[in-house]
């Protein structure tokens, strides 16, 4: 009898190209660290080309960065001071009632310098320019080379690494750090004060024991992460920038990932500095 | 006898689309404008990027006779430093204008002129300031000295890129498609910047284009490239207008034929017309490879640049 079916063979199965499950979490980590090393690569060969260009064009990668700290810092103060003030009030009224509660009080400004100053003004600065800026700078960088201008300073001559990625090193980090010593400005007195205007704090809250606790090991534990926080801020950028190659439609992809990264890699870096980096306190 | 401003020795470069150009041996002499051009699909692009040093050939020499601080990178025991000053070096030296005339968006006309000369030279303001007035007002482009390229036209946009090739005061200026697509107006302000600076400066031109109609006036010879090789050097009394086309015309009906004949071969077909070539054989270099060779690969041995 002859075959009346009309069934379509099933198409072959197409082998999975993911890799198994045991192997995903050690290729993810070399993915990492390849990507950590390629970020490294780029902030080295961003300073090395001061050797390679000695004072070429130190003028116009001074305009460059200066353009970069206004657009990063200067732009970027008032929501800082208003995040800095507002957090550093809630802050040091959740530190001077609760600790009350709990029998603590005197933990009150120590508290708040750790928790307040240590770790949220670096992480919250990095986060207001990463939002802002490091978006900013991929699409710069992203477009730029969708339109072909990065090839045409290369044609010219120009170093991309002095002209295009330096300045923005450069400028990032500084910006990261002033707004980083701004915010904590702002928070010790803004916040002291707006949050004493409000009734929030305990009349055993000092503002001169909050200053004290402030030492110089927590002002340099504070700079390190803002200094470390622009430079990963700022090589992510540039490094998902540059790597739109013909397509516009690449560069909100290459936007959104560097963000991602830049955030996973702040949050990364803040954990080690807690964690390796000493700051000796007297209480 | 004129000194040689750019020399290649059996020059083998992989093209993008037709076929990869071999056995390309040009010399140009000093203040010289030379046009290239091409019967059928040919990488003139390419090729320029190669005379101008943008990237190394995949086989044979390219010489810029008059920087012998550049022979260096014919160099193969030179140091990285030497050659990356000496790359450098051609940069500034080795203008180059492409196709796509990438200005920088983010800056205005006047600045993306200014920009190789605050780059390279940390001129200072006034310095900057008079060069790029001189070359604004020698391109007409003052009214737009202050507008951001992106709201320009193509022919204002391939001016400013022009000037900003010029300001260095190139030894070799070399020019992807100038004015292909531009209006007259445009173009003629191009011509006569290009024939002054050429005079005045005894600046080397080439120019990569497949319409050179309206580069006769400009140009002394015209190179013919078919099939990856140089077929045809027209110059002198045939460069004028009709008799350029005449020819033209006839080099492109031959290299039809030739693309008939490969594309439907027979057994008793007769053997493919070849393309008549008037470049002198070069008998005082190393062989040239087979002829009509389709093949992509270099010839072999390949020789190494330096040599």
């Amino acid at each position: 009898m002859a075959n009346t079916s009309t069934q379509i063979a099933p198409p072959p199965r197409v082998q999975s190209t993911k890799a198994p499950i045991w192997l995903r979490a050690p290729l993810s980590m070399l993915r990492t660290t390849t990507y950590v090393i390629v970020l490294f690569s780029l902030v080295y060969r961003a300073f090395a080309s001061l050797y390679w260009e000695g004072r070429r064009a130190w003028r116009l990668n001074y305009r460059v960065t200066r353009q970069q700290v206004y657009f990063t810092a200067v732009q970027s103060l008032p929501l800082t001071v208003f995040v800095a003030v507002a957090m550093g009030a809630l802050l040091m009224h959740q530190a001077s009632v609760v600790l009350r509660i709990w029998g603590a009080a005197d933990l009150a400004e120590w508290l708040t310098v750790l928790v307040l100053f240590k770790e949220f003004a670096p992480l919250t600065v990095a986060l207001v320019i990463i939002a802002r800026s490091a978006n900013a700078i991929v699409i710069e960088l992203g477009n730029m080379k969708v339109n072909g201008e990065i090839r045409a300073l290369d044609v010219l001559g120009v170093n991309i690494d002095r002209f295009v990625i330096l300045p923005r090193l450069i400028g990032m980090v500084v910006s990261v750090v002033l707004l980083t010593i701004i915010f904590c400005g702002a928070g010790l007195w803004g916040g002291f004060y707006i949050a004493k205007w409000f009734g929030l704090l305990e009349s055993d809250f000092l503002f001169l024991t909050l200053q004290a606790n402030f030492t110089p090991a927590i002002l340099i534990n504070i700079i390190l992460r803002a200094f470390c926080f622009g430079m990963v801020i700022s090589s992510v950028a540039c490094h998902h920038g540059l790597s739109v190659q013909v397509s516009p439609v690449e560069v909100p992809q290459q936007a959104s990932q560097g963000v991602v990264r830049a955030l996973s890699l702040c949050f990364v870096l803040n954990f080690l500095i807690s964690v390796y980096v000493p700051t000796d306190f007297e209480l | 006898m004129t000194p040689l401003a750019l020399s290649t020795k059996d020059l083998f470069v992989r093209a993008k689309q037709g076929p990869a150009f071999r056995g390309i041996g040009l010399e140009v002499s000093v203040g010289e404008a030379l046009a290239i051009t091409s019967v059928g699909s040919a990488d003139l692009s390419g090729l320029l990027e190669v005379l101008a040093g943008l990237r190394e050939p995949d086989a044979g020499t390219v010489r810029w006779n008059r920087l012998p601080a550049l022979d260096v990178l014919n160099d193969p025991q030179s140091g990285e430093v030497d050659r990356y000053r000496a790359r450098r070096w051609l940069r500034q030296t080795n203008a180059f204008v492409s196709d796509s005339v990438a200005l920088l968006n983010n800056l205005t006309v006047a600045e993306n002129i200014a920009l190789p000369l605050r780059y390279h030279f940390n001129a200072p303001e006034n310095t900057v300031r008079e060069r790029t007035e001189t070359l604004l007002a020698e391109l007409e482009l003052e009214a737009h000295a202050t507008e951001r390229p992106a709201w320009l036209s193509i022919g204002v946009r391939r001016r400013a890129a022009l000037g900003r090739a010029l300001i260095l005061e190139p030894t070799s200026l070399f020019l992807d498609a100038p004015i292909s697509d531009i209006d007259e107006e445009s173009a003629a302000i191009l011509l006569s910047v290009l024939a002054k600076y050429s005079k005045a400066t005894k600046m080397t031109t080439v120019v990569a284009s497949f319409d050179c109609r309206r580069l006769l006036s400009l140009v002394e010879r015209v190179l013919v490239i078919g099939e990856g090789r140089i077929v045809e050097t027209i110059s002198g009394g045939s460069l004028e207008e009709t008799k350029y086309f005449e020819r033209l015309h006839e080099l492109h009906d031959a290299h039809r034929e030739i693309i008939k004949t490969r594309s439907a071969p027979t057994a008793d077909a007769a053997p493919a017309p070849t393309v008549e070539s008037t470049q002198p054989e070069e008998s005082e270099t190393s062989p040239t490879p087979e002829a009509n060779s389709a093949s992509d690969d270099p010839p072999s041995p390949p020789e190494q640049r330096g040599n």
